[in-house]
């Protein structure tokens, strides 16, 4: 713990005196710059196909840039590494002309054949450093080849219309990867990934695990040299430590505290709040492999018995709308016609009592609950949160034993499917009911190794749906088939969902240009320093 | 050695000390709130009954200590909080006594390779920091109640061994173990009816002492997140929870703190003045 914060203290006192030596031209007026970024947990990997924890997406959007991308600040898909692009009438030939003139961190150029590469090894198993560990490559399935035309125009034939092919080239996984430094780096490109985005890992020693990773502006960006000379992003896992680290200014922004805290820093000079309705949900999994959990009047009971807006009171200190659909209210497509199911114990023990004599479920039920360690933007508090629902479903005689591990080894036991109940969320990178819809739901993504349908929910009606959505491209219809479909799922009720939260960030007052993005994506190219290094370092 | 009249004399000693007493009075309060607990607590520690609507929130009258995070009295949690901590002690050093105690009796009466084995063994289990020791007991059987208070037994072995070791060494050369020897009196009958008698004190002195000591470390384990379910309530896992909030209310923390503290010293206390009435000879040592 003291080495790393000396580390830290001594980097920021440092800067003053390295920042002659790379800067030229325009940036001499602009003093070196390190921004710090606290945050709760660690990436384990940086390759944008094989990894899709939301450390390491946030440190990763920094690093690679896609062909399309969202506008800083709202949900409009905007050119990138793409400066255009058409499609055949029936929406299977899809070409893309490419920037000119981009570089990769290694100095090599970008052309056609960089995005033929990233997507051949995204969709390619040949291409994969890890077996079967691609958790979104179901999404860009439809993908049937990919072509270079010339240098700079690139060729997709989808083997159908994708309605959510372009948005999902915006997603981290579609990163444009160095095939140089692909090829070069072996399989240490895993930890020492090459892009072009704005800010880069210039040397695999920059990323100390557990401790400190440290990004360097790239002075060749595309976009033009980011404001931010160095770019920080420190573990503490401790959120009483980030809490009071940015209340001194040793970090400049900090995310995924407690509520109540972030309540409180609101109040204190020098720290800023930022608010963003985010496009996530928290929800609870049943895993519908293991019994009681099969049937469909439990799952039914065990929504009737939490009250989600003493969860929001209890674990989210009041920042949170209850959920009805695992598709939030920001997004299109969302259900907001559906009725929610009134917090009703006696109608929850009745709907158990029914399950008992007609299905014969064996009363009382025990349940495994799993839950994380650490927290994450949909639930800042895991450990209240458990709780909670265990005190709830206790209520209706359903005996839970918390079962709490490291986010990481969370993940696989819920994605192996060894829970009875489960707690855990979804960010939405893309602006799309397809990301939770197909991602979360759909049978296609049951698998031990990462699938993300935790409940293991098979419904052919529902996957039929999702699954036409998919290539439907009127947009009303589409919206149609989401409907229909989430109110399938409100009728099967596979997984619980309970809350949607606001994303707050804590920032000091000098950090400027930054702002927490809908898809809560952590851009940080646009940020600066308002005034001169914070003095509060130099105590 | 005649019993009764030492035995009023201990009394005296022990009336005698204000320390002591005041060991005695902290113990006392403890052990009534911990038996108590169900009368004493004005809510229920944990499930969805003792959810009083309002998180962290502050002292009132209604809340005396406040409410912790998960909505729950804090006071009430304290209370019911003596009966898992104490409980952990007591199982502990039982645990402690039960094997420590004949280990050292057995080495320190037969001496020689049986000694050597004994005390080594011990040794090693000194060598490693007593709180590590039990979390890679707690972690490899898995995290449970059950499993720290095996775990604390297990840490405080060597000290009833060793003490038990030194005074099996001091009696069991006088005249009355001899004379016991020479009437023909068998190994075990020594052990328990001969040597055992002049046991007594020095284990309630340092088992009183252990009380302490084992509350404290149980306490560590689940603040580290170690010990069982996470809901119960108890001291060391109410701590661990309301550290993360300390510039929103400082009472969740301060409540189980105070509690931990005032239990080990009110064991101290009486353990100190135990020895005092017991063994005088051992007194300002």
């Amino acid at each position: 713990m003291l080495n790393r914060f000396g580390l830290m203290v001594s980097l920021v006192l440092l800067t003053p005196f390295l920042s002659g030596c790379c800067c030229g031209g325009l940036e001499s007026a602009h003093q070196q710059s390190t921004l710090i970024y606290g945050r709760g947990g660690e990436a384990e990997l940086l390759d944008p196909i094989h990894t899709d924890n939301g450390e390491a997406v946030k440190v990763m959007v920094n690093i690679f840039d896609t062909l399309v991308t969202y506008n800083a600040r709202t949900m409009q898909l905007v050119p990138s590494l793409a400066t255009q692009w058409s499609h055949s009438d029936d929406q299977l030939i899809w070409t893309f002309k490419l920037r000119e003139g981009v570089l990769f961190h290694d100095g090599t150029q970008f052309d056609a054949d960089a995005v033929v590469f990233s997507f051949r090894r995204l969709t390619e198993k040949d291409f994969h450093w890890i077996n079967s560990q691609v958790p979104m490559e179901p999404n860009y399935d439809a993908i049937e080849s990919i072509t270079a035309i010339d240098s700079h125009t690139v060729e997709f034939k989808l083997s159908r219309p994708s309605a959510v092919f372009l948005e999902n080239l915006a997603m981290y996984s579609a990163g444009i990867v160095s095939p140089t430094a692909h090829q070069d780096r072996g399989k240490k490109f895993l930890i020492w990934p090459c892009g072009t985005g704005p800010f880069m890992l210039a040397r695999q020693a920059d990323w100390i695990l557990d401790q400190e990773l440290v990004l360097t502006a790239f002075d060749d960006h595309w976009r033009g040299r980011p404001a931010i000379d160095r770019l920080i992003f420190v573990p503490v896992s401790e959120s009483s430590k980030r809490v009071e680290q940015i209340r001194r200014g040793e970090i400049h922004i900090a995310d995924n505290l407690p509520p109540d805290e972030i309540n409180r820093l609101a109040d204190v000079p020098g720290c800023t709040v930022q608010m963003q309705r985010g496009q996530n949900v928290a929800y609870l999994t049943m895993q519908a492999e293991h019994k009681p959990l099969d049937n469909v009047k439990v799952r039914r009971a065990i929504a009737h018995a939490i009250d989600k807006q003493g969860l929001i009171r209890v674990a989210y200190s009041g920042s949170g709308r209850p959920a009805t659909n695992i598709v939030p209210p920001t997004i299109w497509g969302a259900a907001g016609d559906i009725v929610d199911r009134d917090y009703n114990i006696e109608k929850a023990k009745d709907l158990l009592k029914q399950a008992e004599a007609e299905d014969g479920v064996e009363l009382p039920i025990t349940l495994s609950l799993y839950v994380m360690q650490r927290e994450r933007p949909y639930m800042p508090q895991p450990r209240q949160t458990a709780k909670y629902i265990k005190d709830q479903l206790q209520q209706i005689g359903i005996n839970v034993t918390i079962d709490q591990k490291e986010n990481s080894q969370h993940f696989q036991r819920l994605s192996a499917g060894k829970h009875d109940l489960g707690l855990i969320g979804w960010s939405s990178d893309i602006n799309d009911p397809d990301n939770f819809l197909y991602n979360l739901m759909h049978s296609d993504n049951i698998n031990s190794l990462g699938g993300n349908n935790l409940s293991r929910y098979r419904n052919d009606e529902f996957d039929k749906l999702v699954f036409a959505a998919k290539g439907e491209l009127d947009r009303e219809k589409r919206k149609q088939m989401y409907l229909q479909a989430q109110r399938i799922m409100f009728d099967d009720v596979p997984t619980l969902p309970l809350v949607h939260t606001d994303v707050r960030v804590v920032l000091r007052d000098n950090v400027k240009g930054y702002k927490v993005h809908p898809t809560s994506m952590v851009r940080l190219r646009l940020a600066y320093f308002e005034k001169e290094e914070e003095s509060a370092n130099d105590e | 050695m005649n019993e009764a009249p030492s035995h009023s004399r201990a009394w005296r000693r022990f009336r005698r000390s204000r320390s002591a007493w005041i060991g005695a009075s902290l113990v006392g309060l403890f052990v009534f709130a911990a038996i108590a607990a169900e009368f004493v607590a004005p809510y229920a520690p944990q499930g969805a009954e003792g959810r009083s609507g309002a998180a962290l929130a502050r002292p009132s009258a209604d809340h005396w200590l406040g409410t912790d995070l998960d909505e729950y009295d804090v006071f009430s949690r304290m209370v019911h909080g003596s009966r898992l901590s104490l409980l952990a002690g007591i199982v502990s050093v039982s645990i402690a006594i039960a094997i420590g105690g004949p280990a050292g009796a057995v080495a320190g009466y037969f001496g020689g390779w049986t000694d050597t084995l004994v005390m080594r063994a011990i040794d090693v289990l000194l060598t490693f920091p007593g709180i590590l020791v039990a979390m890679l007991v707690v972690v490899s059987i898995g995290p449970s109640w059950e499993g720290v208070m095996l775990a604390v037994g297990l840490i405080n072995i060597p000290v009833f061994c060793r003490q038990v070791r030194a005074t099996v060494l001091t009696v069991r050369n006088l005249e009355y173990v001899d004379a016991a020897r020479a009437v023909g009196a068998s190994t075990p009958y020594i052990l328990t009816r001969v040597i055992f008698p002049s046991l007594i004190n020095p284990i309630v002195v340092l088992g009183t002492l252990g009380l302490g000591t084992a509350i404290l470390e149980v306490a560590g384990l689940s603040f580290l997140g170690v010990a069982g379910e996470m809901d119960a309530a108890e001291w060391g896992s109410m701590l661990s929870e309301a550290k993360d909030h300390l510039s929103t209310t400082i009472w969740p923390a301060v409540a189980p703190g105070v509690a931990i503290s005032l239990t080990v010293v009110g064991f101290n206390l009486l353990g100190d003045g135990l020895r005092d009435a017991l063994d005088p000879h051992l007194e300002g040592k």
